[in-house]
């Protein structure tokens, strides 16, 4: 950390980032309509679609904050993806429309009459959105954390799609009037990809799906770390909201005790959480070990 | 620390709380979304027609009616809103109101002025078809498609041009090239082919340098606003040209004018649309078939007639020889009567000119000089013995100018009063607010509308462009005062008083700072020395006698005369140089 201020920065960014959103939503939405642009608007969708990511993720610690209770025993880390599948089918339709609309004005040949307001409205956003990017990176680096810098390095595809509007913007003032469609268009078709890839995370985190490779390779090399582990016969792992749930299903002497057991499950925990960097909820099972 | 409080402040918000802020962007995404749909479909073009609100004639010109003539009704409360002196017409103004009028016709307005009658189906060189074939013709280039006018002062000062430009828009022909670039109505041509222009030679000459294929760029003002577009152009199509040859178009033989608001109302008619007959031809088919000067045609055969300009084409569409059932309204009752359509053209007649030298003045009404009409004038205007009448005999500015009088027109009735002498011409004309004229032109008759102070011919409010916006000084703070107007009442919304002997007030406009101040009554006597005091150098009044204004001219004293209307509406004149000075 060069500074001080490093910590506290890094700390803005979460904030940062959503007020930075809904400024931009705002700015966008308003040039968009003032200005008459098909663009803009669409990009200020799109940047809806950002802010609800955020947002669906907040909810999700909320809501799997809250204790499993008798009706629903394992808790209600799930209901996250499901609030964000149908928030994102609802955003594709959206997307569709958007694009559906402006090939439609490709095609019908519609002149536009876009105010440089607008131009003013994409420029704005290209700036704050390229601010809050270098803050990210910045701070990510200072602190040390690849995902913050990962992350804004994703982002960082919103510029483009902002600078595709502004290009839209000028095409269609020199007379081009296809253009501006078109970039929203584009921005259309941003925004169902996002939708698609967060429908595809969210259905496939429903499902169980497995952890990546890396995740359970870490979680048995810090199982081996266990002495009085003698083997691992199984080890599933799955998101669940904010917190990842392994279970693990070991090897043990067959001759130790019940409390030595619980003894061995309380290591393999502390192993297990030092080998990933979330909470976590380990389920350990012991079965019996034979030479045979 | 910090970051810990803040996270327990949402820890604690209630769960029901966090749901707002996806639900939120939610509806603003559906907000969105609607706009999107929406931004696209509107292309925003002034100029364009615009639905002008129309206003009531009759309820507009009750507000000012005092209280104890609030029981009449109808058509008597006109009558009875004597506040009113016929004033200002603006009829120009129009123009702005209603830019829309039906191509080839020309625009209604410049119309009126210029020749007020159409002659059903035949157009007489003003038509504006006509003139686009010409234009055809003669430029021996190929064509746009346009056809220009004047661009009135009060469109130039509306669209913030220089005066004197005559491409004023005034039809697009359906299917041309510059229909098809998107030259609209009401657009004023500035450029053509990076030249600037102001004169239809000057777009002539550019177009006879073109051919057929070659994409010329035109820059008009529309609403204010430059447009550019690019207009391909085009041979002039055959059907155009061949439409000039044809000489015997269908023929019915009734002159016809569109009807207004203010003839609405004087006639009592159930419509506001539709054409009023003004005249018919003698041994024409409309004689035959019995059609009288006055009546409304309301339909030909099945359909409802709007304006001229639709009766025309129905007219030229029919087949010669035809029999069509006229329905007119006449005297409170449709009639249906017979009509077959000949195919004479009748020769343009030459209106007969009196030098306004040869007439006493002996009267003046909306801006102009009338006298009665005697026997000598009746001789050298060809009209038929026994005519009579009032004469026009000096038109001298707005409104008369502008809703159409001409020198040498005759008076014969003001709103169906006979006008036979001065005394029932002054009778007539002093107890009305807006009325329809009998006038006889040439060998023609006509009616002309002169709408009440403020509004229009089609009945809408005048937007003037000038809102009060003056704020009144003390007369005794001395006044840097240029301009002054007489009024009959101590405000800038007073009328113009007719004269000086009632004492009229003086309203000291000072231009440059937006402000006025009244003095006290004037008369004959005081008006030089209250003009030397407060610095008047031009005067606005209804009427003056030679010698005050030879004695004010003296004092280098401006002085526009003959002016009606309120104060407000005399400083709008004299900002937009419409007054004519008394020589």
């Amino acid at each position: 950390m060069k500074y001080r201020a490093c910590r506290k920065c890094a700390d803005s960014v979460g904030v940062v980032n959503v007020v930075g959103n809904i400024l931009m939503i705002l700015i966008k939405g308003y040039m968009g309509v003032v200005g008459q642009s098909r663009g803009l608007i669409a990009d200020a969708v799109h940047s809806c679609a950002d802010l609800l990511a955020t947002l669906v993720m907040i909810i999700g610690l909320r809501l799997s904050d809250r204790q499993e209770d008798d009706d629903y025993p394992y808790g209600y880390g799930k209901i996250e993806y499901i609030v964000s599948i149908i928030i994102y089918l609802f955003l594709m339709a959206i997307a569709s429309f958007i694009i559906y609309e402006g090939i439609l004005s490709i095609v019908q040949g519609r002149k536009v009459v876009i105010c440089w307001s607008a131009a003013w409205g994409a420029i704005i956003a290209i700036l704050i959105n390229e601010l809050m990017f270098r803050q990210s990176v910045c701070a990510g680096t200072q602190i040390n954390s690849p995902s913050m810098v990962a992350k804004a390095w994703e982002s960082r595809s919103d510029v483009y799609a902002s600078i595709a509007v502004l290009i839209g913007i000028i095409g269609a003032k020199m007379g081009f009037h296809f253009m501006d469609p078109l970039a929203a268009a584009v921005v259309g078709v941003i925004i169902l990809k996002i939708c698609i890839e967060y429908i595809k995370e969210s259905s496939l985190n429903l499902l169980d799906k497995a952890p990546d490779e890396e995740i359970l390779d870490n979680a048995k090399k810090a199982l081996k770390t266990v002495e009085t582990v003698s083997g691992i016969k199984n080890i599933f792992a799955r998101e669940l909201g904010q917190y990842m749930e392994f279970e693990t299903e070991l090897y043990v002497p067959a001759e130790i005790s019940v409390s030595q057991g619980e003894t061995i499950k309380k290591d393999v925990k502390q192993a297990l959480a030092g080998s990933i960097d979330r909470k976590i909820i380990v389920k350990v099972r012991l079965f019996a070990f034979s030479d045979s | 620390m910090k970051k810990q409080n803040m996270r327990k402040l949402i820890t604690q918000l209630d769960k029901g709380v966090l749901w707002l802020g996806p639900v939120s962007v939610l509806a603003f995404v559906v907000l969105l979304t609607v706009m999107y749909g929406w931004v696209g479909d509107v292309v925003p073009v002034t100029g364009e027609a615009q639905e002008t609100p129309e206003v009531n004639l009759a309820n507009q010109v009750q507000v000012p009616v005092p209280a104890s003539n609030q029981q009449t009704t109808g058509g008597q409360l006109v009558n009875s809103g004597i506040q009113f002196p016929a004033g200002i017409a603006g009829g120009q103004i129009q123009l702005i109101n209603n830019p829309t009028f039906p191509a080839g016709i020309g625009n209604g307005q410049i119309q009126l002025i210029n020749n007020p009658t159409f002659s059903a189906g035949i157009g007489n060189g003003q038509n504006g078809q006509i003139q686009l074939i010409n234009q055809a013709m003669q430029g021996q280039g190929p064509y746009m498609g346009l056809s220009f006018g004047e661009v009135t002062v009060a469109v130039a000062r509306e669209l913030k041009l220089e005066q004197g430009s005559e491409l004023y828009v005034k039809a697009v022909v359906a299917g041309s090239p510059a229909e098809t670039a998107g030259i609209k109505l009401g657009d004023v041509l500035l450029e053509c082919d990076h030249q600037k222009v102001s004169m239809q030679d000057q777009v002539g000459a550019i177009l006879k340098t073109k051919k057929a294929g070659d994409v010329i760029k035109l820059i008009v003002n529309r609403g204010g606003r430059l447009q550019s577009f690019h207009v391909k152009l085009q041979n002039a199509p055959n059907g155009l040209v061949q439409a000039a040859a044809t000489q015997n178009p269908n023929w019915m033989g009734a002159d016809i004018q569109d009807i207004d608001a203010v003839m609405k109302l004087q006639f009592n008619l159930p419509e506001k649309t539709g054409v009023i007959v003004n005249h018919i031809m003698p041994q024409s088919p409309a004689q035959t078939a019995g059609i009288k000067s006055g009546d409304v045609i309301s339909r030909f055969g099945g359909t409802r007639i709007r304006d001229v300009k639709q009766l025309q084409s129905l007219i030229l569409g029919s087949q010669p020889g035809s029999q069509v059932q006229l329905t007119v309204f006449r005297a409170g009752q449709y009639l249906t009567l017979p009509v077959i359509l000949g195919q004479q053209a009748p020769a343009a007649q030459k209106i007969p000119f009196l030098g306004p030298a040869d007439v006493a003045i002996e009267g003046a009404w909306i801006g102009m000089d009338v006298a009665e009409l005697s026997p000598n004038d009746i001789k050298s205007l060809g009209l038929p013995a026994g005519t009579s009448g009032v004469l026009v005999a000096d038109v001298e500015g707005p409104p008369a100018s502008m809703v159409g009088f001409q020198v040498s027109d005759v008076i014969t009735a003001v709103n169906g009063e006979p006008t036979p002498d001065m005394k029932s011409f002054a009778a007539a004309t002093q107890k009305q607010t807006g009325a329809v004229v009998d006038v006889i032109r040439g060998e023609k008759h006509l009616f002309i509308s002169v709408p009440p102070p403020g509004f229009t011919q089609q009945g809408t409010k005048i937007n003037t462009a000038l809102d009060n916006k003056f704020k009144q000084v003390a007369a005794t703070i001395p006044v840097n005062g240029y301009l002054a107007i007489l009024t009959v009442s101590p405000d800038l919304n007073a009328s113009i008083a007719p004269n000086l002997t009632n004492s009229p007030y003086l309203v000291i406009v000072d231009m440059p700072n937006d402000s006025y101040a009244v003095t006290n009554a004037v008369n004959q006597m005081t008006i030089s020395e209250s003009a030397r005091q407060y610095n008047i150098k031009a005067l606005i009044c209804g009427n003056i006698s030679d010698q005050t204004a030879q004695s004010l001219r003296m004092g280098g004293v401006v002085i526009y005369s003959g002016v009606v209307g309120t104060a407000l509406d005399a400083i709008g004149l004299y900002q937009s140089n419409s007054l004519l000075a008394m020589q």
